[in-house]
């Protein structure tokens, strides 16, 4: 499932102002919990888009493939604990999943298979390109003092582990003499790789109880993953993105 | 009576005097049923067609067949294919077409295989979307988008079934999953097309249209659509003869390499350059392999004797597929003689026996053109009148020579033989020209053949016939550039008499600008079809190039070298439409004039400059 880019400041934004708006019954006593839980559903855009070039040996010349992949909106969530260090200072863990399935355009440069230097251009496009990430961010989050609201800024590491379709190969409609041929088909190649990368954001919560409360979350990060995958060629892929969403939080 | 006995020349080549050849029949193939489930057609007749439409217009009907493609033909304006495919209760049976060759409503050929019989259940057991996964875990790669499995029938080579997924994945491999099991059923894997790369005997690059055969890639191109096979016999004799005369030819015979990357130039130059001299004739005259049809062609390269120095072609039924066959031999100095010029020049050969038989009934007939000589000739100091002279050949039999009733010498040439040899050189620079820069020097395209092979040519010039020295038994001549230089031999009455002789043999002393010439080292060359072809491949570099004959002194306006093309279309019309396969060089000449004349008008610069070629060397 996916969701507009649109959607998720909008998300975030009615999350923070229905969470603003409950009522501050127990709001003391959950503040002062050492030990917190969280959830959140939300949505994640891609980092950003990236092209892909691929170049190897068909035809006994050097086929091209460029590849364009688009950034998605999708559908995201992510659990995570936390434990306060001191009265201002929390460290926490959190596992957010997200997956995506952008638009890709594709150019690729096709060798004649009988003469040389009478390549042929063909153009097309794959939808449904996997971007799915599987993260794991580390924070050090620092309490501010608003009353009203729990607020917390966040920064850290982030373990981002990507599994990514890349094209490998193009199929074309083509027939002797070759001087021309149309666009196919695309082959992808799902490639899966870690990396290590940062996050920054900002958890708001309110107390629905001493011990639970609703909570939203903003929060950007970024890596890079390389990959080297002989089918695909080198490509680095920007993970992580922006993220937001809201959910539950549960305090002990 | 003097006589002449041959010691040196052994090697007779008997020519009959024909005076008529019966057109020889074409058989037309009809319907044949291959396999119990499996109905091949191969309509050309009229009742043939007809009950082929019957049987498509049921199956249409019925929704067995739908129409999925209408092609104009490039060739034949009004004309179209429409190809139909076999339909079993919704799902595409593999491999089950047919292909309707259409003039307006007129049906005039179909070729097909449909099959009958087939009795499945077409409801799968197992959803794609199971056979995309059982796929991609097969080929440990995802499938290619817009090839999402789809459901096929399959017939197997014994008459049944089979309903399946089918789905391409990376690297163009095609998998088949059984609709019922979700078994892997067939793997297709389609990058055995990927094109080789060769060197060749220059050391210039090639593309090689291979196949993978077994894990071993052999020299079969099936990019090209008659098909190319290259065999090898690897100098052994016996190969060869089993390959010439059709006999057991397999794919072990086919050169091989472990990997499609060739450094055997031998190999590489007949493959490449025989496909390269399929793609032009393609593009340049629309005519597809030897016959215009794709009639498979098959290379030989044999390093043994019996191709030692030489290139030829082998016409049906001979060859691998008896449908002919280049064949490529080595030098003395161990040299390929398959440059582009040679290669172009033998598939020329094949083009010409097929059009002139599919048009005629035969190629060229031995017909011998004669003319009347001196009455005698002086050899070694020794005068031999035409009247008392003959030679006892091989089996110590006296043969007179041919002498008309007043005692002259009656020279003959096989002009039919020499038109064939020019035509093919014509084509041989053609095809040099259409892919090679115009110069001098190896890889160069220029009006000589056989030039880049070393110790070999240039063994003719187009620009100048002249230039070449043609050996004989006391020095060396020249290569005729017209009419009154062309060579006529001295004939054998090899039955009847010297006077009505019956069959008639050529002697290897030729007549030629007034004097006779002795070839008793040599041979007599079929009767001059190599030595006397440059009279006619001559008008070809002249119509183009334009120039002033050597012997004439009349000049020519060429085209020009831009327009090429058409002098080229020129002489491709009139071999392969108007000769007739008993032409003289005269008749041959004005079958060029009148192809310029159909193609381009009458006044057209094309028809001007073959017609002052043709003048310009005494064929008109």
């Amino acid at each position: 499932m996916t969701l507009p880019e649109s959607t998720i400041c909008w998300f975030a934004a009615v999350l923070v102002i229905a969470s603003a708006a409950s009522t501050p019954t127990a709001a003391q006593s959950y503040s002062q919990r050492r030990v917190e839980i969280s959830g959140n559903v939300g949505a994640q855009t891609g980092a950003s888009k990236f092209t892909q070039s691929h170049s190897f040996t068909f035809n006994s010349e050097t086929e091209t493939l460029t590849v364009d992949h688009d950034v998605k909106t999708a559908l995201g969530f992510n659990v995570g604990a936390a434990v306060r260090l001191v009265p201002q200072f929390w460290a926490g863990v959190q596992y957010a999943m997200a997956e995506m399935k952008p638009s890709a355009s594709i150019t690729a440069v096709i060798p004649h298979p009988l003469v040389f230097n009478a390549s042929r251009t063909v153009e097309g496009s794959s939808n449904d390109v996997v971007h799915n990430e599987q993260n794991v961010h580390v924070d050090l989050m620092y309490a501010l003092p608003v009353r009203a609201v729990d607020v917390r800024v966040m920064g850290g590491p982030t373990f981002f582990n990507l599994k990514q379709d890349l094209v490998s190969r193009v199929t074309v409609n083509e027939s002797y003499p070759f001087d021309t041929a149309t666009f196919a088909s695309a082959t992808t190649k799902r490639l899966s790789k870690s990396a290590v990368g940062f996050n920054a954001g900002v958890d708001i919560s309110r107390p629905l109880s001493p011990q639970v409360g609703i909570g939203a979350l903003i929060r950007y990060s970024r890596g890079d993953v390389k990959f080297d995958d002989p089918d695909t060629g080198p490509q680095t892929v920007k993970a992580g993105g922006l993220e937001a969403g809201g959910g539950l939080r549960i305090r002990f | 009576m003097r006589l002449l006995v041959l010691k040196t020349v052994t090697t007779f080549v008997a020519v009959a005097l024909l005076m008529q050849l019966s057109a020889r029949a074409q058989t037309a193939q009809g319907g044949d049923g291959s396999a119990s489930s499996r109905i091949t057609l191969t309509a050309t007749t009229q009742s043939a067609v007809v009950e082929s439409n019957t049987l498509i217009a049921r199956m249409v009907q019925v929704g067995e067949l739908r129409s999925v493609r209408v092609v104009d033909d490039r060739q034949i304006p009004g004309r179209q294919t429409q190809t139909l495919q076999q339909i079993y209760r919704g799902i595409p049976v593999e491999g089950g077409s047919v292909t309707l060759q259409r003039s307006g409503s007129t049906t005039v050929s179909v070729f097909g295989t449909l099959f009958n019989n087939i009795s499945i259940d077409v409801t799968p057991a197992i959803a794609a979307i199971d056979a995309a996964r059982i796929i991609e875990k097969a080929a440990n790669a995802s499938i290619a988008f817009g090839a999402s499995p789809t459901l096929v029938v399959v017939p197997s080579p014994v008459g049944t079934f089979a309903l399946t997924y089918k789905a391409t994945v990376a690297y163009a491999i095609t998998y088949y999953v059984d609709a019922l099991t979700g078994d892997v059923v067939r793997v297709v894997d389609e990058k055995n097309y990927d094109t080789g790369l060769g060197t060749g005997t220059l050391g210039e690059p090639k593309k090689m249209a291979t196949t993978l055969m077994g894990g071993t890639y052999r020299t079969r191109d099936t990019l090209r659509p008659a098909g190319i096979s290259t065999y090898d016999t690897g100098g052994s004799s016996i190969v060869y003869d089993r390959l010439i005369n059709g006999n057991n030819a397999n794919d072990s015979d086919l050169a091989s390499n472990a990997t499609n990357t060739w450094t055997n130039g031998y190999v590489v130059d007949a493959h490449s350059n025989t496909g390269l001299s399929y793609d032009y004739f393609f593009r340049q005259h629309n005519w597809s392999g030897l016959d215009g049809s794709n009639a498979p062609l098959s290379d030989i390269v044999h390093s043994g004797p019996e191709s030692r120095d030489n290139a030829s072609f082998i016409r049906p039924p001979f060859g691998p597929t008896r449908n002919g066959a280049m064949v490529y031999g080595r030098t003395s100095g161990g040299v390929p003689v398959t440059s582009m010029d040679v290669a172009a020049h033998e598939l020329m050969h094949g083009v010409t026996f097929f059009s002139l038989s599919n048009r005629t009934g035969s190629g060229f007939t031995p017909i011998v053109y004669t003319v009347l000589g001196p009455t005698s000739f002086v050899l070694n100091g020794t005068t031999f009148p035409c009247s008392t002279t003959g030679v006892v050949d091989s089996q110590g039999i006296r043969r007179p020579f041919v002498c008309s009733s007043s005692g002259q010498y009656r020279l003959g040439a096989l002009h039919g033989g020499a038109i064939n040899e020019a035509v093919s050189d014509i084509f041989g620079t053609s095809v040099e020209f259409f892919f090679q820069p115009a110069g001098s020097g190896p890889l160069k395209a220029d009006y000589l053949m056989g030039e880049d092979i070393t110790g070999f040519g240039p063994n003719r010039s187009l620009v100048d016939p002249a230039s070449i020295g043609i050996r004989h038994d006391f020095g060396t001549m020249e290569y005729p550039d017209h009419v009154t230089k062309m060579l006529n031999y001295v004939l054998v009455a090899s039955g009847g008499t010297a006077t009505n002789p019956t069959v008639v043999n050529f002697f290897p002393i030729a007549f030629s600008n007034g004097n006779f010439v002795f070839f008793l080292n040599s041979g007599h060359d079929g009767g001059g079809v190599h030595l006397n072809s440059t009279l006619l491949s001559h008008t070809f570099y002249l119509a183009i190039e334009g120039g002033r004959n050597a012997t004439s002194g009349v000049s020519v306006s060429g085209v020009g070298a831009a327009n090429r093309a058409q002098i080229e279309k020129v002489f491709f019309r009139a071999i392969t439409q108007l000769m007739p396969n008993n032409a003289n060089f005269q008749t041959a000449a004005a079958t060029v004039i009148q192809a310029a004349i159909d193609l381009y008008g009458p006044s057209s610069a094309a028809t001007q400059a073959v017609t002052q070629a043709m003048t310009a060397v005494g064929l008109r």
